[in-house]
């Protein structure tokens, strides 16, 4: 059953009586009324779950006629819960005494169990679910869910008396006003439920001894066989139902039973209202069946499920335009960074390059004017230079002079140097190259033979190594 | 039931926008990123470069402060230091420099001087304002230790006034 409700209410209406208990998702269930079901407080407390449950604020959930709901142990032979889904109707199909297609089926949580999955079914011929349906309607209560009684009862033994060991074997006896339902199982596993068409409180020697005669050939081979289905020796066996606020009879139907077993027997707290609370608490939590769905729904189920949707619809679309927005607002803020990135760069670019920089080409335009006025600006760092060519023309003679160089041709500009003339040995050459290279010029030298006068001739050119 | 539908899908459609929209967010936000780096980085070299002519600017109006406009005349520094009728001056046409200024050239021709004196010729060249500076010269000794002929081309710059 998807989803579940804030509130809801479980009703159980069997032999005259009428239990109405009413839980919500937070707190456990309570028993609102237990009583004769044609009361005014009966009809009052009724008539206001029934507005609720119209109102789609509340559910209202009623068990489908246990006698009438055919409930299985399924195992498929897969370990895998989406290859299990596709063959439970199949499975479900052998077990049932109708064709599964005139069923209303439904399964509970599937398990892996040893290389396979096991699952609980319950079934409802189609027939029989509209039958109920017009059943309740005709006595003034159109509940929005049908749950199977035994996976109810079941479950809610196991929330309020959890089994001491996780493979406990236990059964739980539910004596109802109009029939008995057995469930055994394993820990909080069930195994099988079994049905006792006769009513236990049923008065008269005749019906008690028609309903013992009945217990007596049922109930013992049930529990022997569970006790060796799960090879245990002993197992505690749960009261439950109007039947087990009986001590008499309770008392009388436990000595009915086989004196070999080994039963621990226990009552349930409140056992008349288990049902009920069961019902409620399946119907809050979402944790239970339910067989009205498709066409058999409950106009006011639907309602709500369309509202759910709506309401989900609405939060899917409101969140959406929320990412949206903040999306909008990331790109207005990357527009405006980007813009005022491209600001000052273009402004920057614009106080070297001039008023015109095309966008995605301020380095390279600012690179280019950077290269115009560094010509531009030329004969001014020339004239600003401390030293400049004069130094260096002074430089050279002085060097010529010390080295007793004659010098016949100097020839000096920023970049380049030559000379020409002769001295008296290659040494002095050298040491002329090595006093150049020493202002900065990179110096090739040639040393053409000698003059008249057996002085060695020179040509030196040289290159600057940086500019003047 | 239609109206539903409508309105599942209208908000399936604006939950696949969204979601378009941050994928698109998130994956340009690597690119968005180096756009605003090379920004940036484009920026920091440009204000680098912004100084680069401070001195060049600076000593512009320094002479523009001291209405230097035009340079001396070198004919009158050449009969100080050389001699007079020692050296020819030929003057070159003007090229446009920055910033309204323009350069002059002046080619010198010294049949025969000792060196020393054109060296004074063009130190005190140099000390002028705004500053003929030595842009390239030829030294042709003579016989006479420390004389020769010389060829060389001065530079200086001018501010034409209206």
């Amino acid at each position: 059953m998807a989803g579940g409700y804030k509130a809801a209410y479980g009703l159980e209406r069997a032999g005259g009586r009428l239990v109405l208990a009413r839980a919500t998702r937070r707190s456990a269930p309570q028993v609102l009324y237990a009583g004769p079901a044609d009361s005014e407080e009966a009809r009052r407390i009724l008539a206001g779950a029934a507005r609720e449950a119209e109102r789609g604020s509340a559910a209202l959930a009623a068990a489908a006629p246990a006698e009438q709901t055919v409930i299985r142990r399924l195992r498929a032979p897969f370990a895998s819960v989406r290859k299990a889904a596709r063959v439970w109707a199949s499975l479900l199909d052998v077990e049932l005494p109708f064709p599964v297609e005139a069923a209303v089926c439904a399964y509970g949580p599937p398990r892996l169990d040893d290389g396979g999955t096991v699952a609980v079914a319950a079934a409802i011929r189609q027939g029989d679910l509209a039958a109920f349906q017009d059943a309740c309607r005709a006595a003034g209560v159109d509940p929005t869910h049908a749950d199977a009684e035994g996976l109810a009862l079941w479950e809610q033994l196991a929330v309020e008396t959890p089994p001491a060991r996780a493979g406990q074997p236990r059964a739980l006896v539910w004596l109802g006003a109009e029939h008995v339902l057995v469930l055994r199982g394993r820990g909080t596993e069930l195994l099988a439920a079994h049905m006792l068409r006769a009513a236990p409180g049923e008065k008269g020697a005749g019906a008690q001894d028609a309903f013992d005669r009945l217990w007596g050939a049922r109930l013992g081979p049930i529990l022997a066989a569970h006790l060796a289905e799960t090879e245990s020796s002993e197992m505690d066996v749960w009261w439950a139902g109007i039947g087990a606020e009986d001590d008499d009879l309770t008392g009388r139907l436990r000595r009915l039973l086989p004196s070999g077993l080994a039963l621990r027997h226990e009552a349930v707290r409140q056992p008349a209202s288990l049902l009920a609370r069961a019902l409620a608490r399946r119907a809050a939590n979402g944790a239970g069946i339910n067989f009205r769905t498709g066409e058999y729904a409950h106009p006011a189920r639907l309602r709500k499920e369309a509202r759910v949707r709506r309401a989900a619809v609405a939060a899917a679309a409101a969140a959406a335009l929320a990412v949206l927005g903040l999306n909008a607002g990331e790109a207005v803020l990357r527009q405006r960074r980007d813009a005022d990135w491209q600001g000052r760069l273009t402004a920057a670019a614009r106080a070297i390059a001039g008023p015109v920089v095309l966008h995605g080409q301020e380095a390279r335009m600012v690179e280019n004017a950077l290269a115009r006025r560094d010509e531009e600006t030329q004969a001014f760092r020339r004239a600003l230079d401390p030293e400049g060519l004069e130094a260096q023309l002074v430089g050279v003679l002085e060097d010529a002079e010390a080295l007793e160089l004659d010098v016949s041709r100097l020839a000096l500009s920023p970049l380049a140097l030559a000379m020409e003339g002769s001295a008296a040995s290659i040494q002095a050459i050298e040491r002329l190259a090595e006093r150049l290279e020493a202002r900065g010029w990179a110096v090739q030298s040639d040393t053409p033979g000698r003059t008249s006068d057996d002085r060695q001739r020179f040509i030196l050119k040289g290159a600057a190594r940086h500019e003047g | 039931m239609k109206a539903e539908r409508a309105w599942m899908a209208g908000a399936a459609g604006l939950v696949l926008a969204a979601v378009a929209a941050s994928l698109h967010m998130g994956l340009s936000a690597a690119r968005h990123r180096e756009i605003l780096d090379r920004k940036a980085n484009d920026l920091a070299r440009i204000e680098q470069m912004a100084n680069r002519w401070a001195r060049e600017d600076a000593y512009r109006v320094r002479l523009e402060s001291l209405g230097a406009w035009q340079p001396a005349d070198l004919d009158a520094l050449a009969a100080r230091t050389v001699g007079a009728g020692a050296v020819r001056l030929s003057p070159r046409p003007a090229v446009p420099a920055a910033d309204g200024w323009q350069r002059r050239e002046v080619a010198v021709e010294i049949p025969q001087a000792a060196y020393a004196e054109a060296i004074r010729f063009f130190a005190a060249a140099a000390d002028t304002l705004p500053a003929w500076r030595l842009k390239e010269i030829e030294l042709r000794p003579s016989a006479e230790a420390g004389s020769g002929s010389l060829t060389a081309v001065l530079e200086a710059l001018e501010k034409k006034q209206p």
